[in-house]
């Protein structure tokens, strides 16, 4: 089976790029990640994510329109590739399987 | 302002292609942000532009890159190109900055070494010698290393800071040391006794045994690996008997410890330790004499202070002590005393202790004077580079066209010529590498130390050694890179490099300056060679007073005085029997027995007066030991004299010299007689005589007051006075006589002079480093004058050539080609004289003995460096002075 790596950090980042859909660019997912998991992100760490993940193939990016607020530079959006979907699901895959080995009896905690 | 800052910095390491994008993300959240204020968004932005330092989001460094590295590698590829097409001006710049930086280097490791004396040792820091400084009606006299015996256990035991403390007493007698199982013995000078803790304080590293407990018990000896060999050979000689033999203080003790040869860093010398608690017991002078250990200043004592402890506390409470105790005091004199703490690492450069006991000791003046030296020789080699590449410019003159042609900016140009000097360095540095692994034997077999090429582990040494790069890149590289990219394009690009083309060069004048400069500096070591020359052959045949080459000293039989008894033979009578049996060869002239001889010291140095005259008149003198015929073995002319008794008692009877006379405040030598002086103790000695002064020591000090006290049965040296004609059979015989009345002892001997003369060891030393460097200066100096004028020379080869068609002969065009350089020399020994006189005057003020600054001091180093010079520059001036000039003027 071939696999398709990817980082804790990177899943979370390619899963935010889907949950925004349309509108994931830079800020707009540093923001999404900080809401909804709860960790701080530098953008640093995120753009050589952003940069990485591209570069293996599972997202792709286009240039967006530009506006004052950002100095007149433009914004560059995210969306998650086929190959991305494929790495989404194969570590959705590996999580779930670890996940029903687990005997209950592991689990239960009183 | 910070904000802007962060994005230059953004936008000059970012990967272009990221920028925009990140650069707006940022913006946005900065814009965002400014709500919380705008210092706290400037902040959080600059930070923001902290996290994106990445590797993944940086550019390519050699690809539209963080430096302009694309012309820099074309910089790279035409420096490369020029150094190859340009052999032998890139050979003569790299080598004469490979030999600077190599001296340079060298005298790094020379002063590294220097510095690191005593640094081995745990915990040295703490470590203090102690010193005693009289002051006696008021007037301080010079320190001593020297204290008392029981100022050590006394100040420990009253001041808590004082953690331990370990004595040391050089033996003033050497004692014969004898293997008993193999009967190999020989007289050693190189031992000491020392407390029992003393490996508690010193780490001297140790071969065999357990430092904790190898001097505990008094019949035990420490011995150092050399000694182990000589004694023991190859096996390990812990708990061997070896005797040592020294009258009352003989024994046989057990070797409980071998060290490994002594580190050549340190300032305690020795061959062999015996416990100090033995020499207390056996000593007369120590069971007899002291006042409860404070009477003689005979020890060296060192102490330990608690981590935290202020020596300037301790030495206060010390100078409290030392007050209650009797001191050598008598009852009229004001007779105070201070103690100095000295730490260790100290001594061995910043002494202030006359006559200082550490061996070898040095000067931290010399090391700041060679470290001068060294930075003058690196800047002569930087000359000869802006002397050269300033030289060579014009045939750069169409490459620098050409560039500003087609757009290069006079900062790009600058930054090629940098590049180029850089390159040229590194090269260079590498060499040096070299050239110091190499040249440090030279080093040490001229210093005679053994200093090993340890500094590439040292930090320090690559900070060195890259600031020489880049400095000499920078400083070297800066002036010809200013000129040459100041060239106008069109001019350039006409110019052909003709004679005419030389005034076109802003550097002439500043080359000019720049070989007066070199031969400034190189006149002034060579200067400086002849004058510490001069000066050591001055004091080497300077008339002594006695005539030393005619005088063999043996070293006087010690086994011999483990056999007498006070009812047998008397230790003189033995002598006489040696002296009767020596002077029946017709070789030997006279034989007599002292207790020192000429550079060997005094006994010691005491204070005398003249019986009668007022308490408070003491005199310091220095006393010698000697038969009554050595005045006449060492041919002293006795200025007067009384009728020596029949029978001469023991330590009752002196001789004073004429410095001695005149302390004492006697106008002619008749006066002197027949009076008596009285020491501090009460000793009582009439003076049978008053001799010239001879030079007891070496010629740095004046004469020193001298009483030789007679006594006939002290035999430390036998001097015996012989005529050259036939030395091996004389020795032989000599040796055989020793035999028959010494039969135990060893037989070891040597000239006098030699021994005389290894006083200026370290003044030869000192004079041969000099040459070693001045010849290096000289070396560079020439390189770049050789390298000139052979540019000149192909410069003016037209002109030569025409010089020669119309009849010029090859005399009048060597002088064409070399008169500007020896005007040059001409202004740089005019400029040298002033420097050298007073240098050389300072210098020698350290010699109670010393040549005059002549005219000779100034006239023969330019003459030397005059023929030197002549000789580079007509080499190649007669070169084209000899050229046929078809060959130069066929061309066009």
């Amino acid at each position: 089976m071939k696999t398709y790596p990817l980082g804790e950090f990177e899943e979370i980042v390619l899963l935010t790029v889907g949950v925004l859909y349309d509108e994931a660019y830079g800020v707009a997912i540093k923001d999404a990640i900080e809401e909804k998991a709860h960790r701080k992100v530098s953008v640093g760490a995120l753009q050589s994510a952003l940069k990485r993940m591209e570069k293996k193939g599972y997202l792709q990016s286009r240039e967006g329109e530009a506006n004052s607020q950002r100095g007149g530079k433009p914004k560059r959006y995210y969306a998650i590739t086929a190959y991305g979907k494929l790495a989404l699901e194969q570590s959705k895959e590996i999580r779930m399987g670890l996940w029903n080995a687990i005997p209950k009896l592991a689990l239960k905690f009183n | 302002m910070l904000k802007d800052f962060a994005t230059r910095i953004l936008k000059w390491f970012c990967h272009p292609d990221f920028y925009t994008e990140i650069q707006g993300d940022l913006e946005e959240m900065y814009q965002r942000n400014l709500e919380d204020g705008k210092r706290k968004a400037a902040w959080r932005y600059f930070f923001q532009v902290l996290g994106l330092l990445r590797p993944s989001l940086m550019r390519p460094i050699f690809k539209n890159s963080l430096i302009n590295s694309g012309m820099f590698s074309n910089y790279f590829k035409i420096s490369i190109r020029i150094l190859v097409r340009q052999k032998f001006y890139s050979s003569i710049n790299i080598l004469g900055l490979a030999v600077g930086m190599g001296v340079c280097l060298l005298i790094y490791q020379y002063i590294h070494f220097e510095l690191s004396y005593d640094d081995f040792h745990d915990d040295i820091e703490n470590t203090y010698r102690l010193s005693l400084t009289n002051i006696k009606d008021g007037e301080q006299l010079d320190p001593i290393a020297f204290s008392t015996y029981a100022l050590g256990p006394e100040g420990k035991e009253s001041i808590p800071e004082i953690a331990s403390y370990v004595r040391v007493q050089y033996n003033e007698d050497a004692p014969v040391l004898i293997n008993p199982e193999t009967e190999i013995g020989f007289q050693e000078e190189g031992g000491i006794y020392v407390d029992s803790n003393f490996f508690e304080i010193f780490d001297y590293p140790i071969l065999y045994g357990e430092p904790k407990n190898m001097l505990n018990e008094n019949h035990t000896v420490v011995i150092t690996e050399a000694m182990a060999t000589k004694y023991f050979g190859k096996s390990n000689p812990i708990g061997k008997d070896l005797h040592v033999s020294l009258g009352r203080r003989s024994g046989t003790f057990i070797v409980t410890g071998v060290l490994k040869n002594l580190p050549e860093n340190t300032h305690l010398k020795f061959d062999f330790l015996l416990p100090l608690e033995f020499l207390l017991k056996n000593h007369p002078f120590y069971t007899d004499a002291d006042s409860n250990g404070w009477g003689l200043t005979d020890f060296i004592t060192y102490v330990k202070l608690n981590k935290d402890a202020q020596a300037e506390t301790v030495r206060v409470k010390l100078d409290e002590l030392i007050a209650t105790k009797p001191l050598e005091k008598s009852d009229n004199t004001k007779n105070d005393w201070l103690i100095g703490l000295q730490p260790v690492t100290d001594i061995h450069l910043k002494s202030d202790i006359p006559n200082d006991p550490a061996i070898n000791n040095g000067d931290i003046r010399n090391i700041q004077f060679f470290a001068i030296i060294a930075i003058f020789i690196l800047l002569m080699a930087w000359v000869n580079y802006v002397n050269l590449s300033t030289a060579y410019a014009l045939r750069r003159a169409k490459e620098v066209g050409i560039r500003k042609a087609v757009g290069a900016r006079r900062n790009q140009l600058i930054n090629q010529f940098i590049v180029e000097s850089l390159l040229i360095n590194c090269i260079a540095a590498l060499l040096a590498l070299v050239f110091t692994h190499f040249a440090l034997p030279l080093l040490n077999y001229i210093i005679g130390k053994e200093i090993t090429f340890d500094i590439l582990q040292n930090v320090q040494f690559w900070f060195l050694y890259g600031s020489i790069i880049i400095v000499g890149a920078l400083l070297s590289g800066l002036y010809p890179a200013l000129i040459l990219s100041a060239f106008k394009p069109l001019t350039s690009l006409k110019l052909k490099p003709t004679s005419t083309g030389l005034s076109f060069i802003r550097g002439l004048s500043m080359r000019r300056t720049l070989i007066v400069f070199q031969f400034l500096m190189s006149i002034l070591l060579i200067s400086g060679t002849y004058l510490v020359f001069r000066q050591i052959s001055y004091m080497k045949n300077q008339d002594l007073g006695v005539d030393m080459e005619k005088i063999l000293v043996v070293k006087g039989a010690k086994v011999i005085l483990e056999n007498l008894t006070p009812e047998g033979e008397s230790l003189g009578s033995k002598y006489e029997a040696f002296r009767n049996k020596s002077i029946k060869y017709h070789a030997v002239s006279n034989v007599s027995f002292s207790g020192s001889v000429p550079g060997k010291g005094y006994f010691f140095t005491e204070d005398f007066r003249v019986l009668g005259g007022a308490s408070g008149s003491e005199e310091k003198v220095n006393t010698v030991i000697t038969d009554s015929k050595f005045m006449d073995t060492y041919d002293m002319d006795f200025l007067a004299k009384t009728d020596f008794p029949n029978k001469i008692n023991m330590d009752e009877n002196v001789i004073l010299n004429e410095e001695a006379m005149k302390v004492f405040g006697w106008e002619s030598p008749n006066e002197a007689l027949n009076n008596v002086l009285v020491n501090y103790w009460g000793d009582t000695v009439r003076i049978l005589g008053v001799v010239k002064n001879v030079h007891w020591s070496s010629l740095k000090d004046p004469h020193a007051p001298i009483l030789y006290i007679l006594n006939d049965q002290w035999g430390a040296y036998f001097s015996i006075k012989m005529n050259l004609t036939d030395i091996h059979s004389t020795i032989a015989f000599l040796e055989t006589s020793f035999h028959s009345v010494f039969p135990d002892d060893p037989f070891e001997y040597h000239f006098l002079d030699d021994d005389f003369n290894r006083q200026y060891q370290s003044d030869l030393q000192f004079g041969n480093l000099f040459s070693a460097f001045s010849i290096l200066a000289i070396f560079i100096a020439c390189l770049g004058l050789f390298a000139l004028v052979s540019y000149s020379a192909t410069l003016r080869i037209k002109e030569i050539g025409i010089r020669k068609v119309l009849g010029a002969s090859v005399g009048n065009l060597m002088l064409l080609l070399s008169k500007e350089y020896l005007f040059i020399l001409l202004i740089a020994s005019l400029l040298a004289t002033p420097a050298v006189f007073y240098v050389g005057k300072y210098w020698l003020e350290n010699y109670a003995y010393r040549i005059e600054v002549g005219i000779d001091l100034f006239v023969v180093p330019a003459l030397i460096l005059f023929l030197i010079a002549v000789f580079t520059v007509s080499y190649r001036a007669y070169k084209s002075a000899i050229a046929n000039p078809v060959n130069s003027l066929r061309k066009e």
